[in-house]
């Protein structure tokens, strides 16, 4: 078990030690779940038929912002990122940022399950209310919440691969339906407003926050930044696959309209007499992905939250989240509702947490370390210690996480 | 005929009644609660000691006398002490109740001639000098003479001054001829003992030169004594001599090694274990030859005690599983385990939980192979089934032919058992859903298809699925408790005759028959009795949530179930490695790879010695013949590079 102690005083937050394909697997499931949802259909409502275009983009600022954090903090690749800035701002600081996180994740978490469950009412279950689908849904994700981080690894990595070949069937058969001339002009509304809309989709790509976080977990921290370059990537190029797919079979303008295009894509599909309506391969990729996604939701609002207060325990914490999930997934009136919710908030500021935070707060915690060693070289000066004191002090630098060549 | 007990029926008499045996509570009261349930008896031992006296002889040895046990021969009257006592239990009713005036004299005479059934006190730990003792001490431990197998036979070891001795074993567990020709004849008719030696050195001289039996062992406390009886052993207790020799005279009758009944194979060996613990570990012996393979032994149960043995490839096997077990095994108080099956529950990490933790099998050829692998094996009594641990799920789904086979073949059989275990656990759940939730999901012609078959049946179809899986359950039950000889027929009347009757009648569509039969065909292919367990009760959970929620909780149930199997554990070891969570290991998870390809052990079981094959095993084939180890490997060179004697 790793123990993560956030302060000298004790406080751990146990939370299990788990390989780099694992952690991977899960960051470009949770990553990339979207696709099931409405998203698809925004992204080419906003950038017609270079839609396909955007994650790449998005994806590439945040393997740029990933190198740029790296570069300022190399401690990130072992330590959890809240525990770093605990040393190099103050608790007080950190405190209301990951109570900030905890309640983004939480508020992410209600409107994703209340989607899923609309989306399931539309497409498997027209007769049942809401409440109950959401109710079992919800009681999944707590189970899953509550087996832990290694556990939800687990899952990814065996389901990972399912998903993978699902997705690759799904895109594949409906090639009947797939017409080039639908992707041009391939660059949509034009450059611009591709790069406008790839730097704002780069807020479905938390991978970088979430393994500046999730850093300390990993068995090697040698590979913290592959899994990054991993889960960023597979990501990206799943969402621009199965958009490439749903503008060349549909149409941009057709795509923008339709709720949940993945749906629409498998019910497309006719190959011959049998292969035919796949929906329900659709439906259990889809509740799978959920799961899991909703599932490390919960969790971290739950982990974060500890961690914001110095608790040594999350799973208490959980209960009280499932059932503030619960309610907070039924205050938007309906789908509509909550489609626009995330286009007019999530969507659009999700890059300040995703993209700006880490980078931004790398940057200052690094500036202020090098304030800190600069006065600490001056008093060495001034003070004139010996070979040994300044030997001594050299030990103290490296331990605070000094290293050479980082803007010196 | 015994007309009487007739007669007595047709008496009006309440005492017919009383006749008749019934276990109430209140019979439980008469005799005391603390009594019944008290294993140690420490109130009353202590009480006991302050006033027994026992004949304790400290051991008069000569200086240059070296015996393996310590033999007393010196009398000391002093009053016994708790680490004296090997138990204090009361094997007779305490309360006083009123006896015939011919029992009293029949007790007094035998007081007076000094022939007293029982021992008074608590029993010693140390076997007594006197053998009048000694005997008194059997008599009250093994309950004679209501005890009727035990044998007390008493002889006199032969010479110009014959002195007394008994030999006690358990009739039907030991071999009479070994008791005859190598304890009995040697000692009453070719012995001549020298009678100025002291009775300290006889035992060590009888043991030595008389008694010509393959394992002779003295002890000297009544706890081995005992145990060696009840093993099957032949215990002589000598006059004037405070130890005993065990002989090694185990001959119970057992069915000899027979062919494997649930794990059957058409290529590899046939043989199973047996109800022989020796023989059950002598069999992955045999098979094991190696000087690294320890078996440890260990007993269980208070009342009875069961051999359980522990067996592991020292050197292989990670030290901190075997003390785990151990630890595990310890800390089991229980009166009696007759069968591995008990025990597994016992240790299993998880008792919560569906799936098995344990590989429970009957091959010595697979215990012999999961060892090598890492793994320990658990033997208990005379159970025929050994326990390795620990399991991954993958090996639950393979049996030993798999690797016996050539890796197409052994692959592809693999991918038939998963099928059949997504058939098993899903297909009666996957109809229900189709056709309950989700018609429009499949082919317009298969849907016309169920449609039409289920037009003149009155049920819903989850009633049609439930019925037909509980009767394909009466009919696995049936086969498996009634005799072997209408088995088969059972099978044909329940399986054909009852479906198709059913079908005939209109209760069940034709479909749902296929359905049901293909489902029980496929739970028959799980190659593990556990697990199939696992997948029967699991496939009413899906019926469950597909009638209820379709698709949708047919899929909820699958990620809960996966997420269940992705934490469960198999003494610590999550069972799902080495695929979630990833672990190193030789392509033989899902698939099986070549053999020559299977050079890790499973790194799931954190062995010792992880490589198991050379990197080149096959230096004449011409797409490695160029490479330094196959050069080495054709010389004849080990793979560490030292030359092959």
């Amino acid at each position: 078990m790793s123990d993560q102690s956030t302060d000298g005083k004790g406080v751990v937050l146990r939370t299990g030690r788990v390989g780099t394909v694992e952690l991977a697997a899960l960051l470009t499931v949770y990553g990339s779940t979207d696709i099931f949802l409405s998203f698809p259909s925004r992204l080419a409502e906003h950038s017609a038929q270079g839609a396909f275009f955007t994650p790449l983009l998005s994806a590439v600022l945040m393997l740029a912002a990933l190198f740029v954090v790296f570069l300022l903090q190399r401690s990130v690749a072992k330590r959890n990122w809240l525990e770093s800035l605990d040393e190099t701002l103050t608790p007080y600081l950190t405190m209301p940022l990951a109570l900030a996180l905890s309640c983004y994740f939480l508020l992410q978490t209600a409107l994703n399950a209340r989607e899923f469950s609309e989306t399931i009412i539309t497409t498997v279950l027209p007769a049942t209310p809401t409440s109950i689908i959401i109710l079992l849904l919800l009681l999944t994700v707590f189970y899953y919440a509550m087996a832990g981080y290694e556990g939800l690894t687990r899952v990814s990595i065996l389901l990972g691969g399912v998903m993978l070949v699902g997705l690759i069937v799904l895109t594949l058969l409906p090639m009947t339906w797939f017409r080039r001339e639908l992707l041009f002009p391939i660059l949509g509304n034009g450059p611009l407003a591709l790069a406008k809309s790839g730097f704002r989709n780069t807020g479905e790509f938390p991978q970088l926050l979430l393994i500046m976080i999730l850093a300390a977990t990993l068995r090697n921290h040698k590979h913290t930044l592959r899994v990054g370059i991993m889960s960023i990537s597979f990501s990206a190029v799943i969402m621009s696959v199965v958009l490439l797919v749903f503008i060349g079979t549909f149409a941009s303008a057709v795509t923008g309209t339709v709720p949940f295009p993945m749906y629409q894509l498998a019910r497309v599909i006719y190959v011959g007499r049998y292969v035919q309506r796949l929906e329900s391969v659709f439906v259990f990729l889809w509740i799978s992905a959920a799961v899991i996604k909703l599932g490390f939701g919960l969790w971290l609002t739950g982990y974060l939250y500890a961690h914001a207060f110095r608790m040594p325990l999350y799973r208490p914490l959980l209960p009280m989240f499932i059932v503030l999930i619960y309610v907070l997934a039924f205050l938007p009136p309906d789908l509509p509702t909550v489609q626009m919710l995330y286009a007019n908030y999530f969507e659009k500021y999700s890059w300040i947490v995703t993209l700006a935070l880490p980078v931004g707060l790398a940057l200052i915690a690094r500036f202020i370390q090098w304030i800190k060693s600069r006065r600490h070289r001056k008093k060495k000066r001034g003070s004139g210690k010996g070979d040994e004191e300044s030997r001594e002090s050299g030990t103290a630098r490296a331990r605070s996480g000094f290293r050479k060549g980082v803007l010196r | 005929m015994d007309w009487s007990r007739f007669t007595r029926l047709l008496t009006v008499d309440d005492s017919v009644m009383d006749e008749a045996f019934v276990l109430t509570p209140e019979d439980q009261r008469k005799t005391s609660g603390k009594r019944r349930n008290h294993r140690r008896d420490v109130p009353y031992s202590r009480l006991r000691l302050l006033r027994a006296k026992v004949n304790i002889r400290e051991s008069q040895q000569s200086a240059n006398y070296e015996s393996d046990v310590e033999i007393s021969d010196k009398r000391e009257d002093r009053a016994l002490t708790s680490r004296d006592v090997y138990t204090s239990e009361r094997t007779f009713q305490t309360a006083v109740r009123p006896i015939s005036f011919e029992e009293l004299a029949t007790r007094a005479i035998r007081r007076t001639t000094g022939e007293t059934l029982s021992f008074q006190g608590p029993i010693p730990k140390a076997i007594q000098y006197d053998l009048a003792t000694n005997r008194r001490i059997l008599t009250r431990l093994f309950r004679l003479p209501r005890n009727a197998d035990i044998v007390i036979r008493d002889f006199s070891i032969g010479g110009d001054h014959p002195f007394r001795a008994i030999a006690v074993f358990v009739d039907g567990l030991a071999d009479k001829t070994i008791i005859n020709t190598h304890i009995l004849e040697p000692l009453m008719y070719l012995t001549n003992l020298d009678h100025q030696t002291p009775r300290g050195q006889w035992l060590d001289h009888i043991k030595q030169a008389l008694v010509p039996g393959n394992q002779a062992v003295a002890f000297k406390t009544w706890k081995e004594a005992s145990e060696n009886i009840l093993a099957g052993s032949t215990v002589l207790f000598f006059d004037g001599i405070s130890a005993v020799l065990s002989v090694e005279t185990k001959g119970w009758e057992h069915r000899t090694v027979g062919l494997s009944q649930s794990e059957a194979v058409v290529r590899g060996p046939h043989d199973a274990f047996t109800e022989s613990f020796r023989a059950n570990t002598g069999l992955v012996r045999a098979k094991l030859r190696s000087p690294r393979l320890v078996t440890e032994m260990l007993q269980i149960g208070t009342l009875a005690s069961t051999d359980v043995a522990i067996m592991y490839m020292d050197g292989v096997t990670n030290p901190k599983l075997v003390t785990e077990i151990k630890k595990r095994i310890m800390g089991i108080e229980i009166d009696y385990l007759p069968d591995s099956g008990m025990l597994e529950q016992f240790l299993e990490d998880g008792p919560i939980s569906f799936f098995p933790k344990f590989l429970s099998t009957e091959r010595p050829d697979r215990v012999a192979y999961g060892l090598s692998e890492g793994q320990v094996a658990i033997f208990v009594g005379h159970s025929t089934f050994a326990l390795l641990a620990p399991v991954l799920f993958w090996t639950l789904l393979q049996t030993s032919e798999d690797a016996y086979l050539r890796w197409p073949f052994g692959s592809f059989i693999r991918v038939i058992r998963l099928i059949s275990l997504t058939i098993a656990l899903l297909l009666p759940s996957f109809y229900i859903a189709v056709t309950n939730f989700h018609p429009e999901m499949i082919p317009t012609d298969l849907m016309l298809a169920i449609a039409a078959s289920r037009e003149r049946v009155p049920f819903p179809v989850v009633l049609e699925v439930v019925l037909m899986e509980f009767s394909i359950e009466l009919i696995r039950e049936a086969g498996i408790r009634i005799p072997t000889i209408i088995g088969p027929t059972i099978g044909i009347v329940g399986a054909l005759i009852l479906g198709q009757a059913a079908v005939a009648a209109g209760i069940i569509s034709p479909l749902l028959i296929i359905v049901v039969a293909v489902t029980a065909l496929a739970s028959f292919t799980m190659p593990n009795y556990n697990l199939s367990f696992s997948v029967r009760l699991l496939r009413f959970g899906f019926i469950v949530a597909g009638a209820a929620f379709g698709f949708y909780g047919i899929a909820l149930g699958l990620m809960i179930l996966l997420m269940h199997m992705v934490t469960v554990r198999s003494l610590g070891v999550p069972i799902m490695s080495p695929i979630a969570p990833r672990r190193t290991s030789s392509p033989d998870s899902l698939l099986r790879g070549k053999i020559f390809k299977m050079e890790q052990r499973p790194n799931a079981y954190w062995p010792l010695r992880t490589r198991k094959e050379a990197e080149v095993t096959r230096g004449f084939d011409p797409r490695v013949a160029d490479s330094e180890e196959a050069k080495r490997a054709r010389r004849g060179w080990g793979r560490r590079g030292r030359v092959k004697k």
